[in-house]
């Protein structure tokens, strides 16, 4: 059981790396990767909401009703990101001034409500809290990677201190927005070569199977409207 | 009552979060207002050291000059912040002053500012412990235009605090600026020693005339002397009251010709120059207030001409000597010099002054009068003193009339 544990824990991290491979939480990705420390407080933010919504969502997974359940998880969500969003200001007033308006922005974020659709509302606590804490690590993990990138060779500083000697070859447009979209692509073509290999999950095509969330997704409705389609073409 | 229980569940939730949030916020709620008050107060606090707590007031009611943006009271009484916009060399320069309740500065700080050479620091914080008596401009050379903003926003910032403070604005300082529109060719009036009854005497430094203000803290009357030594008075509103006035009037034209600079001599051999058969001058006194500094009238051959020594303002201080003839219209128009050269940018292709003198003769306004291109400043000075000639012409036959 305890390999369960962890293989639920690694697989947020690389095999389904919410950012790199399930695609989730763009916006905040892109956002807030200019500089090394706002994409760590952001992925440490939007971390601790993963972990505490994953564990009200499926301790309540029994309770809630299938037909209320996305407004009940968008209630949840916010509640806590609201709750994060008042400590910051209160006791951390830089960082919550650093993340601005997409640390309100998390209740959106597609990591979290993906979380809770696909994993905790299916999980029992534990479990969730260890997936939410691998998906939370992994996010952290690429905003990190891509800050980090973004930051040294577009700003030539790391965390805000200046790399005297990276002056002279920084590439600006890095830190700025196409930058963003640059390093993200580069990223997620990256990822998909390296877990290739490794036999992770692999986009086939563009159909419901060929989704990276197809193995967590509640796939009979995709395939019985697949059938359907089959059975109507025919 | 199927559909009861959905609705249940997320209502449930809905007030179980309602009631974690509000708790949350009893506890961070003051430390965010406090932060809040903070960032807010920093500012204020930087010119206003021992201030604690601010609140912004009303400043529509007050009537404070409209520079003044915004105006925060300490809650203890302890003074006032001001928020004034001035200008600078090129932009609006944001500048906080804290005046404390006994009405002395207790910090500058100039916030935002364009002005290329950023000497805004060296001003910050110097007009400390002044106030509207003692008050003493700092001038930075190299810097003037800055120094000038600088030096208007802390006036302003201290005839404020007199406003808001419940008390009421010596006319003086209303009368001295009214100098502009009331003599417009009294250009820079800077002060000069006062004596008798005058609280502020001041000399233009065109030396087209005086400004002599007097005031009991209560009322206030401004006597304008010209160069040729009319003098008018007026009231704190802007009424002429020369005629209720002439005690005062008396006076400022006995200090005026005391100190007066004469240009008639000058005038004379300008003039001799030109006419070389002009006889019979006679200086005359005209009741404008432009920027003649001598008129005489004077005859050659059986015509009668006028003569006005104007010193206008271009790109440097000019001498315009302008002749008018018996009808008004211009017979001669000359200058000292007209700097054309240095104002000028196309110096390979210097301008004919010659032509450009006798492009004037015969014009009875300046509307129409030569302007030349890369001369803007010099071109628009000659069409003032022009146009001052011809208003004091007009005068002068309208009086007579």
């Amino acid at each position: 059981m305890k390999n369960n544990k962890l293989s639920i824990l690694l697989r947020g991290i690389i095999a389904e790396n919410p950012v790199l491979i399930l695609i989730l939480g763009t916006c905040p990705t892109l956002a807030v990767t200019g500089n090394v420390t706002s994409a760590l407080s952001m992925g440490l933010a939007a971390t601790v909401v993963l972990i505490c919504s994953n564990v009200v969502i499926s301790a309540l997974r029994k309770v809630i009703p299938d037909t209320v359940r996305v407004p009940c998880y968008i209630v949840i969500i916010a509640a806590f990101v609201t709750a994060v969003q008042m400590l910051l200001q209160a006791f951390l007033p830089s960082v919550y001034e650093m993340l601005g308006v997409y640390l309100a922005l998390i209740v959106v974020n597609c990591v979290i409500l993906g979380r809770a659709e696909m994993f905790a509302r299916k999980n029992t606590v534990l479990d969730s809290a260890f997936d939410g804490l691998g998906m939370g690590l992994g996010f952290i993990l690429a905003l990190f990677l891509m800050a980090f990138i973004r930051e040294v060779f577009g700003a030539g500083s790391f965390m805000g201190i200046e790399l005297g000697f990276m002056q002279s070859f920084r590439i600006p447009v890095l830190a700025q927005a196409p930058g963003g979209f640059l390093v993200y692509g580069i990223l997620i073509a990256v990822m998909n070569k390296l877990t290739e290999k490794k036999g992770g999950v692999k986009k086939k095509s563009f159909s419901c199977e060929g989704c990276p969330s197809a193995s967590v997704c509640v796939n009979k409705p995709c395939l019985n409207t697949e059938k359907k389609e089959e059975v109507e073409n025919a | 009552m199927k559909n009861i229980k959905p609705t249940l569940v997320l209502s449930c939730i809905c007030m179980a979060v309602a009631l974690i949030l509000s708790a949350i916020n009893m506890v961070t709620g003051p430390i965010i207002e406090e932060h809040r008050n903070a960032a807010a107060n920093s500012a204020l606090i930087e010119v206003m050291p021992e201030g604690g707590n601010f609140e912004e007031i009303d400043i529509s009611a007050l009537g404070l000059p409209e520079s003044i943006t915004n105006a925060y009271k300490e809650s203890s009484g302890k003074g006032y912040v001001f928020r004034v916009v001035s200008t600078g060399y090129k932009s609006g320069m944001v500048i906080m002053i804290g005046v404390n309740s006994e009405g002395k500065i207790t910090g500058s700080k100039c916030l935002e500012t364009q002005d290329t050479f950023g000497k805004e620091p060296l001003i910050d914080n110097s007009y400390n412990g002044q106030s509207i008596a003692d008050f003493a401009p700092n001038m930075i050379s190299g810097a003037t235009m800055t120094s000038n903003g600088y030096r208007d926003a802390v006036n302003i910032a201290l005839q404020s605090f007199t406003l808001a403070s419940g008390g009421k604005l010596d006319p003086a300082i209303a009368l001295e600026a009214k100098i502009p529109e009331l003599a417009p060719g009294f250009v820079n009036p800077a002060a000069v020693e006062a004596s008798g009854s005058f609280k502020k005497a001041l000399k233009a430094s065109n030396d087209a005339g005086f400004a002599y203000i007097f005031s009991d803290g209560e009322n206030g009357f401004i006597a304008l002397v010209n160069a040729t030594g009319v003098c008018n008075v007026y009231d704190a509103e802007g009424n002429d009251v020369t005629a209720a006035q002439e005690a005062l009037a008396t006076e400022a034209k006995a200090h005026a010709s005391a100190n007066q600079k004469s240009y008639a001599d000058d005038l004379t051999a300008k003039v001799t120059k030109l006419f070389a058969d002009a006889s019979d001058f006679a200086s005359i006194e005209i009741p404008t207030f432009g920027t003649i500094v001598s008129a005489s009238s004077f005859k050659s051959g059986d015509a009668d001409y006028y003569a006005f020594y104007t010193r206008s303002s271009g790109y440097k201080q000019m001498d315009v000597y302008v002749i008018l003839d018996a009808n008004g219209a211009i017979a001669k128009l000359d200058a000292k010099a007209f700097f054309f050269d240095e104002e000028y940018f196309h110096v390979d292709d210097t301008v004919d002054v010659s032509e450009y003198k006798n492009s004037f003769a015969g014009l009875t306004t300046s509307e129409n009068g030569t302007m030349i291109a890369g001369a803007t400043m010099t071109s628009n000075a000659v069409k003032q003193s022009a146009d001052d000639a011809f208003a004091a012409f007009n005068a002068i036959k309208g009086g007579a009339q």
